[in-house]
């Protein structure tokens, strides 16, 4: 693992990188580039350990209420113990088990025996409806016959008393025959339409009851109807606030990503704009020497600051022990400006520690190939160099 | 019985994932003697670290998402971000930051929150403890060079560049010598009997 790679983990786990270069690192990082993690993780416990060495001390007795009451409190969450007898708190399963109960037979229910032919599903309860049907027509239809005979007999001998067919209706003598006969609902002509309702009076609900019925259906159909309608409202304004919070939140997320970004950037490149602000910017172009092929570079200095950044293009390849030494040529004499090892994520290289020597006393600069880490005097050719003319 | 207290740090994180504001009371019951002096130790005042502490505990809360999934110890996380706030504090106490660098949520994420990552195998609590005196005889044998630099750089909050003016040796030397000195510590480590 190249030494600049352990020197940046270390950096990281000590804390001591600072914010230019702490971005970059996390930025490999987060995608997973160019660091190794199971490394960085030994280096991360070691640097961990470093507090272990202190003596405890407890915080203040206040901390701790000052801290929580902070936070919100949520459902209380219980132990597993509690969490399994409770588990059945949600609204499906007490829904499900009222119904279970209901289905249920209660305890008096369980105690009457209810016969098979009496269940009243489906077809069983049709046929013993129209069972008893028919043999109530006949019944009556018998009687309506016997009546007919009796009437008969009644216009022939004169009537003392009268026998009702049946034994519990009595009809009176002495005229008032008619009106007894209009209390008595007769039924039809066997194999004429009767109406249902007259033969199961007693079972079936009157008309005021059907109007009711009815009146309550409507009002229930009417009821639902608005409920249903209020859903689909309620649920459709809701889903679109849902759909509209989303896209907020998603805009809000990418507008954070972009914030970050920039502010990645400007951290990035902050030396640089700091040195673009800078008055007195002089340009120095170096150019190749046959060593260098088709390499270029760009100084770009100010004297009053003593700062200034350099650019390099298309260089040839550097072994891993060799650096890029920049020197400044005064008076024959190389002064060191900086030692570069360039790769291909550096756009530009920071010149701070450029020498006290008059800006007018330069003659050049030159850039030599060096051993890793430079040299006191240059020793490696020349790839690069520069005249300096002050404006 | 308490409860929680029956159950380990990572439980413990995985309850607090779950929006249990008891299982991270007891993370703070037995992580804040601990973190309280290492805040003080760098912030150098009382009520700046109680404040640490308090950011530490609710960072842990309202961004528990960023603490890896993979129910990893949280020894490494408190430590680390009670760390990091703290040398954030005391760098601004002392202007070593830009105006730039204003404390916004996005600045917290980048550079406070430590990037717990797989597959990293953070200590717990236990085991640090029980290998502290033999990490104590690992940085006795580190070189006074070497401890100062890392006590400047861990402690004092210093960044490379202002170690290096403040010994007035190169930024290159200073990084090396960061490197030596955490690396000597491993190796010190995995040599002690």
């Amino acid at each position: 693992m190249p030494d600049t790679v352990k020197e940046m983990m270390s950096a990281y786990v000590a804390g001591c990188m600072d914010l230019r270069n702490l971005a970059q690192f996390v930025k490999f990082l987060d995608e997973g580039t160019y660091i190794p993690l199971d490394e960085l993780g030994e280096l991360q416990n070691i640097a961990s350990l470093i507090p272990i060495l202190l003596e405890r001390e407890a915080p203040p007795a206040s901390l701790q209420n000052e801290i929580f009451s902070q936070i919100p409190e949520d459902e209380p969450v219980e132990e597993p113990q509690q969490r399994r007898t409770k588990r059945k708190v949600n609204l499906s399963e007490i829904i499900k088990e009222e119904l279970e109960e209901k289905q249920k037979p209660s305890e008096e229910e369980e105690d009457i025996e209810i016969p098979e032919k009496v269940s009243f599903t489906g077809l069983e309860r049709e046929t013993v409806v129209k069972e008893v049907a028919e043999k109530l027509e006949e019944e009556i239809f018998a009687t309506k016959k016997s009546s007919k005979r009796e009437e008969k007999k009644k216009k022939e001998v004169p009537l003392e008393e009268e026998q009702s067919p049946h034994p519990h209706v009595k009809i009176k003598a002495s005229g008032k025959t008619e009106q007894a006969k209009k209390e008595i609902v007769l039924p039809p002509e066997k194999g004429a339409a009767v109406p249902e309702r007259e033969f199961f009076q007693e079972t079936l609900p009157d008309e005021s009851d059907y109007k009711k019925l009815t009146v309550w259906k409507i009002a229930t159909g009417v009821t639902a109807l608005i409920a249903v309608i209020f859903a689909i409202v309620y649920f459709s304004s809701s889903s679109s606030y849902e759909e509209e919070i989303a896209k907020l939140r998603q805009k809000i997320k990418e507008n954070e990503i972009t914030i970050e970004d920039k502010t990645e950037f400007i951290n990035q490149n902050l030396p640089l704009i700091e040195v673009f602000e800078l008055k007195d910017l002089i340009l120095v172009d170096l150019s190749s020497t046959t060593d260098a092929g088709s390499a270029d570079a760009r100084i770009l200095i100010s004297p009053s600051a003593r700062r200034g950044i350099i650019q390099f293009v298309n260089l040839p390849e550097i072994a891993g022990n060799e650096s890029l030494q920049l020197w400044i040529v005064n008076k024959g004499q190389s002064y060191s400006v900086g030692v570069f090892h360039p790769s291909e994520k550096e756009k530009f290289y920071h010149l701070t520690k450029i020498p006290f020597i008059p800006f007018d006393e330069i003659e050049m600069f030159r850039i030599t190939k060096e051993p890793k880490g430079g040299a006191e005097f240059p020793t490696g050719k020349t790839l690069l160099f520069g005249a300096f003319r002050i404006k | 019985m308490n409860y929680y207290a029956e159950l380990t740090d990572r439980q413990l994180m995985e309850l607090v994932k779950k929006r249990d504001k008891s299982a991270l009371i007891e993370l703070y019951r037995r992580y804040s003697e601990l973190l309280y002096p290492l805040a003080k130790k760098i912030v150098k005042e009382e009520k700046l670290a109680a404040a640490i502490i308090e950011k530490v505990f609710l960072i842990t809360w309202k961004k528990i998402e960023y603490y890896f999934s993979g129910a990893q110890n949280p020894y490494v996380w408190f430590v680390t971000l009670t760390r990091n706030s703290a040398a954030d504090s005391a760098r601004r106490n002392r202007g070593a930051l830009s105006e730039t660098s204003e404390y916004t949520d996005s600045y917290e994420n980048r550079f406070i929150i430590p990037r717990m990552k797989e597959p990293m195998d953070p200590l717990e609590l236990k085991l640090a403890e029980k290998i502290a005196p033999k990490f104590r005889n690992s940085l006795e044998k580190l070189t006074d060079a070497q401890k100062y630099v890392l006590h400047l750089a861990y402690y004092d909050a210093y960044t490379l560049d202002e170690i290096a003016d403040k010994l007035r040796i190169p930024v290159e030397t200073v990084r090396n010598k960061v490197k030596t000195a955490i690396y000597n510590l491993r190796d010190n480590l995995l040599t002690e009997e």
